[in-house]
């Protein structure tokens, strides 16, 4: 998939952390939750880097950080050259272009007082791409590539089905022909049998638009579906980012280990001997990570170095990149 | 996966492209489902037409005094206040003469356009200070938001009709003066209302997905927040008119409303307190108008509130 290895997206010791206050009136900041704690990675053009941890790990804030849906505290994100970090307001915007992003929830993410046209046109008028009968045949146009019936155009988002609604997202998100996606889990809030067409409508529109792809799920066996690479990330740090069948076959970090062995395999005979590793205690909250490395208070190889110092995320092997004292 | 049909130029689809006129056409198609509704919009639109057509229908001058004045019939009213078949002895005094022997029945339906216009005027101004304020505490927040939500607090602090009293002493006795101290002390209602409707729409991810296609901050707050927060104000603002009819009376009836002789439903009332056990119809007609406009604007508004969802729309 990844032809050249062009990098489309950089993202540089990128941090978000949102203030914990307290008081009436006059608030003074008392803590802060690390949701993205220092996270270095790069998108290559054309493929889809998959993003997975557990619930709270941070994987949310980091897609919105990315495309500064959140201020970010600190770091930078490089996209076609520039730092999107830096830009405010019609500079910012008219990056959003090129970027953008389907949300977890096509519940909650498609204005239920606006119609389908009214949706998927918006952005062609805030970028004044489109107007009149040009507008009209371009909504259509994506409503026919998201596999939906062009007719659709004056019905309400509560008239579908939760699948159709995220097929209108995509198109939405299609309309302003972006060279980069952020899917922020958009096919855990549906279900199983509309999932996979979910995923194969954005492998088709992948290929046929020459889309990148940060693929943020928690279903480990949909990312090995649709990644080329991989990244793990735990209470706000990536702990592994490499090859998808790398880590499918041999992941490196313990916590990715712990991961992979918590899925199910669908043959009873293999899955009776699988060896789950079960992981004890829960995730330490991200307002106070242990001192050391993040994983060092579940993690079963853990030494006297975990506690102390904080491993770094470095290249292990080409394709390799962990962060463990160990490996 | 869906079946695809391709572009056809005949079947090319008639676009619905106006945002607003949508929701309304379809709330006044969901309003007629509701009973309660429909008697409530034939009560304010009977009121209505009272009010327009007011001088069409009040058989006499309402400041005008009929002592001595011989009626149609020939005959003299009688003694005042006096109701027809009890000592009215022209008959074309529907509802009797008042104390000053006045034309009861002309002063009532006069009496509806004053009420009628202080209660959507007030309830107007209270609703766009009230929306701008809270939408605007909502949206940007912070500080803001402080600041504007402590001073409605204060504002809140105070009974409302002591405020409104206050503020028309301040300003001096009249009609006018009471529909703003009105409308004063409606605002916080619908600044806190419209915050708190703001407050949960934007954190809802559409209002995100907005802010990731580019959209400007006034694009949001007026496609996508307001639509969407207006709802409940509209209903408020309808059950509201009911209370500043109320208060409207209220003032006018402790004298710092309409004035005499204007012709309101509270002044009148005011007039005629004196008399209440001997002439109870001078106080029971205006009191009875107040009733069902008050009446008609709560019924009106329960049923506004059902039909303004669209997800109750069924079609």
């Amino acid at each position: 998939m990844k032809a050249d290895n062009e990098v489309l997206l950089q993202v540089v010791n990128l941090e978000k952390h949102f203030p914990i206050t307290s008081g009436f009136v006059f608030e003074n900041q008392v803590g802060a939750v690390k949701a993205v704690d220092g996270i270095s990675f790069e998108v290559l053009k054309g493929e889809t880097l998959g993003l997975v941890g557990e619930s709270g790990c941070g994987k949310s804030t980091l897609g919105r950080t990315i495309l500064r849906l959140h201020r970010p505290t600190s770091g930078e994100v490089f996209f076609e050259g520039k730092n999107l970090v830096e830009l405010k307001g019609k500079a910012l915007r008219k990056v959003r272009r090129r970027a953008q992003m389907i949300f977890q929830d096509p519940y909650s993410s498609l204005n239920p007082r606006t119609t389908v046209y009214e949706i998927i046109s918006e952005p062609l008028q805030i970028h004044n791409i489109a107007t009149g009968k040009e507008c009209v045949e371009r909504v259509q146009e994506l409503l026919n590539n998201v596999g939906l019936n062009h007719r659709f155009v004056n019905r309400y988002p509560h008239e579908f089905s939760g699948g159709q609604r995220q097929r209108i997202a995509i198109a939405r998100a299609l309309a302003l022909n972006p060279e980069f996606i952020v899917c922020d889990e958009p096919i855990s809030a549906l279900d199983v049998s509309i999932q996979a067409q979910i995923v194969n409508l954005l492998e088709e529109l992948q290929d046929e638009f020459k889309l990148t792809f940060l693929f943020i799920a928690h279903d480990l066996s949909m990312v090995r579906h649709i990644s080329s690479r991989v990244a793990v990330m735990y209470l706000g740090k990536l702990v592994e980012l490499t090859d998808r069948d790398q880590l499918y076959t041999d992941p490196q970090h313990p916590y990715t280990k712990a991961l992979l062995s918590a899925v199910p395999i669908h043959d009873p005979l293999v899955e009776e001997k699988r060896r789950r590793i079960i992981l004890e205690g829960d995730v330490p909250s991200p307002a106070h990570p242990p001192k050391g490395c993040n994983f060092n208070t579940r993690c079963p190889l853990a030494e006297r170095k975990c506690f102390e110092d904080e491993p770094l995320f470095r290249q292990v092997s080409p394709d390799i990149w962990c962060a463990c004292h160990l490996v | 996966m869906l079946a695809l049909s391709p572009l056809q130029s005949e079947d090319q689809i008639q676009l619905q492209d106006n945002r607003s006129s949508n929701l309304w056409v379809q709330a006044t198609k969901n309003i007629l489902r509701y009973p309660s509704a429909v008697i409530g919009l034939i009560i304010i639109t009977v009121l209505l037409l009272i009010a327009v057509a007011a001088p069409l229908i009040a058989t006499h001058d309402p400041i005008l005094s009929m002592i001595g004045v011989p009626g149609e019939t020939g005959r003299l009213p009688g003694k005042v206040p006096c109701l027809p078949l009890f000592g009215c002895e022209d008959a074309i005094h529907l509802m009797g003469l008042d104390l000053n022997g006045r034309d009861l029945f002309s002063r009532v339906i006069y009496g509806t356009r004053s009420s009628l216009f202080v209660g959507f005027v007030s309830i107007s101004l209270a609703i766009a200070a009230g929306t701008i304020l809270g939408v605007t505490a909502g949206y940007v927040g912070g500080k803001v938001d402080n600041i504007i939500m402590r001073i409605m607090d204060v504002v809140l602090a105070f009974p409302a009709l002591l405020l409104a009293i206050s503020i028309v002493t301040i300003l001096g006795p009249g009609l006018l003066n009471a529909l703003i101290g009105i409308s004063i002390t409606f605002i916080p209602q619908y600044a806190r209302l419209s915050r708190a409707s703001v407050l949960s729409i934007k954190e809802r991810e559409f209002i995100v997905a907005q802010h990731a296609l580019g959209a400007s901050p006034m694009r949001i707050v007026f496609n996508h927040v307001l639509p969407n927060s207006i709802t409940p104000i509209i209903v408020q603002g309808t059950l509201g008119i009911g209370t500043a009819i109320l208060d409207a009376a209220a003032l006018s009836f402790l004298g710092l409303g309409a004035q005499p002789p204007m012709p309101e439903w509270g002044q009148i009332l005011s007039e005629s307190r004196n008399y209440l056990f001997t002439s109870p119809h001078l106080v029971f007609f205006p009191g009875i108008a107040i009733m069902i406009t008050v009446l008609g604007f709560n019924l009106f508004g329960d049923g506004m509130r059902d039909a303004l969802d669209p997800r109750l729309n069924r079609n």
